[in-house]
């Protein structure tokens, strides 16, 4: 006995040793298991429990014209929302806030009646003496907070490319998408903490990070040559009962667009309640068959790419086989000798014909895709298409008769208008651009998006030069006089395309697209424009490119050679 | 043994007394340098009251100014708004649309290409007008206040300004 007391008396120590240890040992683990193992995971828990987030939004930048007229700036509304746990009577509330709100009752009472839902939006982005009206009744459970809205005090105007923003002031569309990095700028942020029952504590406020406001962008294009612009496509549509149609202006040797209209329109305030087919921006998205605009490109091409000039003469016939094909004139059914001038002045599909057959399909492929047919211009635009231009390896044994007159090839009016300023910027094709620059709110940021694609050599400028020279002969002596301007010598040429049948094959006869693409002043012109209608129809049933694009063409480019001041050149004089 | 323990143990009783009365003394002793150490505690005691006092004072000052500061913040936020709105008002005005109609509307302007320029002969207009006179006056013969005020005359001078102006 006294054996077994002595050896529990000595062991008692050691026990009591032992569980204090491993007490200190479990409480070691528990405090590095809460400090460091989990640490973060409750650090996060209690921060969600005690702060709140708020965001100070920062205000998205301007959109201006070249001449600092404002065509897009956001206003502070007020938002107004509910935390339905703390409504004490969802009808009382739903039918005050109804009647200052002009909401249905019914709506709201359902909102507001959630009350596990801790949160519910009443109206979104209203005005600032609506929503005081709301908070001067003073209802628990209704909050307010401020946001920016977008507001474009123009309406419609360059609605396609001002583009507009969501709900969630994000870009949807045009310079609004295509420029959200730079308008939206970056939210600031405050943490405030709050109690038990989720009230803000007052004098807790943490600024994390100052708002830093979005930069404004000023446009290449001109308010009012814009204005002009739509005014007269509209007039054009209302007049030939068009389906659609858009208009180009570019100065051709920096690739500067001064105006980009399409119609139907919609009105940027309320874009959602428009049709979505009206808020394609056709001017760089609408692919179709260009026609007859399309063969100074075939001359362009032939000219460049081999010992023919636009002198060299070709006996023409009324009609031409091509792989199975007959192409025919429509006005001639004699055959006659035509010069490449001639080709283009008369506009005759049958040496357009011969002269694209004068090259290999590659070489003919080559120049075509150098004039940027089948490939983004690189316009600072979002949704430009790039057309309907097939390899040569899968042409046809027509293909190649049928492109030089701008059949069996889709591409945009951009695209067409690139062309047309490659032969104007002596064969050097220039990049078309929206932004000229962008500046934050205290000149801080000052810089010019001007795209950085390098420009290319399409052909040389002998050659630009020689189809120049043919294009004002176009509007002079040829199916481009409606397009004359008094006093300028214009060039351009003119197109008129028949409609592909959809989903089937061959073309309508009676449907089609007219357009006339065409530069000012004469020798060194600063101005190019295009005008593309689609499927137009007059009294008298002439619808050419002729008849129903250049006169437009005319117009448009008349004002604004008048707006900008651009004298005639003194060759125009002489002329 | 035991008396000499007592002995000391009473010997010691009496110099702890002794002790103690000689801390009582030397207290009284240095009762001087007491009252300077007071008077530094209670000047301390002030200077640091109103060291608070002051340092409130200034919190206060800077929660006043700090008040004053977002005030004027408030007023700068709301006229930058006014103005913003002002900005979005002229905007709309100065719209080329708006101006367009309203120049129409209101204040008469026409399109070029709706205003019809007409050159008018006034030499030969004169000439039909006294031929249509001495006409009337052959044919009427009468008093010329008759022909002034006959319908018929007047309807036909008309005409003939009419085809003068649209031939």
């Amino acid at each position: 006995m006294g054996i077994i007391r002595r050896a529990k008396d000595e062991f008692r120590p050691i026990f009591i040793f032992l569980v204090i240890i491993s007490s200190f040992l479990i409480l070691s683990y528990r405090l590095i298991d809460l400090q460091v193992l989990e640490a973060q995971e409750y650090v996060d828990f209690a921060t969600n429990q005690h702060d709140r987030d708020y965001n100070l939004f920062a205000q998205r930048g301007k959109i201006y014209d070249k001449n600092g007229k404002e065509l897009a700036l956001s206003l502070h509304q007020v938002t107004l929302f509910a935390n339905p746990y703390f409504v004490k009577d969802p009808l009382n509330y739903a039918i005050k806030l109804g009647e200052i709100l002009n909401m249905n009752v019914e709506d709201l009472k359902e909102k507001l009646s959630r009350s596990n839902s801790g949160f519910e939006y009443i109206t979104r982005k209203i005005g600032p003496e609506l929503a005081n009206r709301v908070m001067e009744l003073n209802l628990d459970g209704i909050y307010s907070t401020r946001e920016d809205k977008r507001f474009y005090p123009k309406d419609s105007q360059a609605c396609h490319l001002i583009g507009f923003v969501g709900l969630d002031n994000k870009g949807l569309a045009g310079v609004e998408l295509e420029y959200e990095k730079q308008l939206h700028g970056t939210d600031g942020k405050i943490i405030a903490k709050q109690d038990g029952l989720g009230r803000i504590i007052p004098g807790t406020y943490t600024l994390k990070s100052d708002p830093e406001d979005g930069y404004d962008i000023h446009l290449t294009i001109d308010e009012n040559i814009q204005f002009y612009t739509e005014s007269r496509l509209k007039k054009g549509i209302q007049e030939t009962g068009a389906k659609r149609g858009t208009i180009i202006i570019m100065q051709p040797k920096t690739g500067e667009i001064l105006a980009m209209a399409n119609y139907p329109d919609f009105d940027l305030n309320g874009f959602n309640q428009s049709n979505s087919d009206n808020l394609k921006n056709l001017a760089i998205s609408y692919n179709f068959e260009p026609g007859s605009v399309f063969k100074f490109v075939t001359a362009s091409s032939v000219i460049d790419s081999s010992s023919i000039s636009k002198e060299t003469v070709f006996n023409l016939p009324p009609t031409i086989k091509v792989g199975g094909r007959v192409i025919s004139e429509p006005f001639r059914h004699v055959a006659k000798d035509y010069s490449v001038a001639d080709i283009l002045i008369k506009s005759a599909n049958v040496g357009t014909v011969i002269l694209a057959q004068q090259m290999s399909d590659e070489v003919y492929y080559n120049y075509l895709s150098k004039f940027g047919f089948g490939q983004s211009t690189g316009i600072d635009l979002p949704g430009e298409e790039i057309g309907v231009f097939n390899h040569y390896s899968q042409w046809s044994g027509s293909s190649k008769a049928t492109i030089s007159f701008g059949q069996g090839i889709s591409v945009t009016p951009i695209q067409l208008l690139r062309a047309l300023s490659t032969i104007l910027n002596d064969g050097v094709a220039p990049n078309p651009y929206i932004v000229k620059r962008i500046c934050g709110k205290n000149g801080d940021i000052d810089y010019f998006p001007k795209p950085e694609i390098a420009e290319k050599r399409v052909i040389s400028s002998e050659t630009a030069e020689a189809i120049k020279s043919i294009l004002i002969r176009v509007v002079e002596e040829g199916t481009g006089k409606n397009a004359k301007i008094e006093g300028y010598k214009v060039g351009g040429k003119t197109g008129t395309a028949e409609k592909p049948i959809e989903g089937g094959r061959g073309y309508h006869s009676d449907i089609s697209i007219t357009s006339f693409m065409g530069f000012a002043p004469g020798d060194d012109p600063t101005l190019a424009c295009i005008v593309m209608m689609d499927e137009p129809s007059t009294a008298n049933g002439r619808v050419w490119g002729s008849t129903v694009a250049a006169p437009i063409f005319k117009d448009v480019m008349s004002f604004t050679l008048d707006y900008l001041r651009i004298p005639p050149l003194t060759t125009d004089i002489e002329q | 043994m035991v008396i000499d323990t007592r002995a000391e143990i009473l010997l010691r009783k009496r110099s702890k007394r002794k002790k103690k009365s000689y801390l009582v003394k030397q207290e009284r002793v240095k009762t001087g340098s007491s009252m300077i150490s007071l008077t530094f505690f209670i000047t301390s005691i002030v200077l640091i009251g109103l060291l608070c006092f002051s340092i409130i004072l200034l919190n206060f000052q800077i929660a006043q100014n700090q008040l004053k500061i977002n005030n004027t913040r408030k007023e700068i936020n709301y006229q930058s708004e006014i103005k913003e709105r002002l900005n979005f008002r002229i905007a709309q005005l100065q719209s080329p649309q708006r101006i367009f109609e309203e120049a129409i509307a209101n204040l008469g302007m026409s399109n070029p290409d709706e205003i019809n320029y007409l050159n008018i002969d006034t030499f030969q207009l004169v000439e039909q007008q006294k031929l249509l006179e001495e006409n009337q006056d052959t044919q009427v013969g009468s008093s010329g206040s008759e022909n002034f005020f006959n319908p018929e005359f007047k309807e036909d001078v008309y005409k003939t300004i009419l085809t003068l102006l649209f031939p």
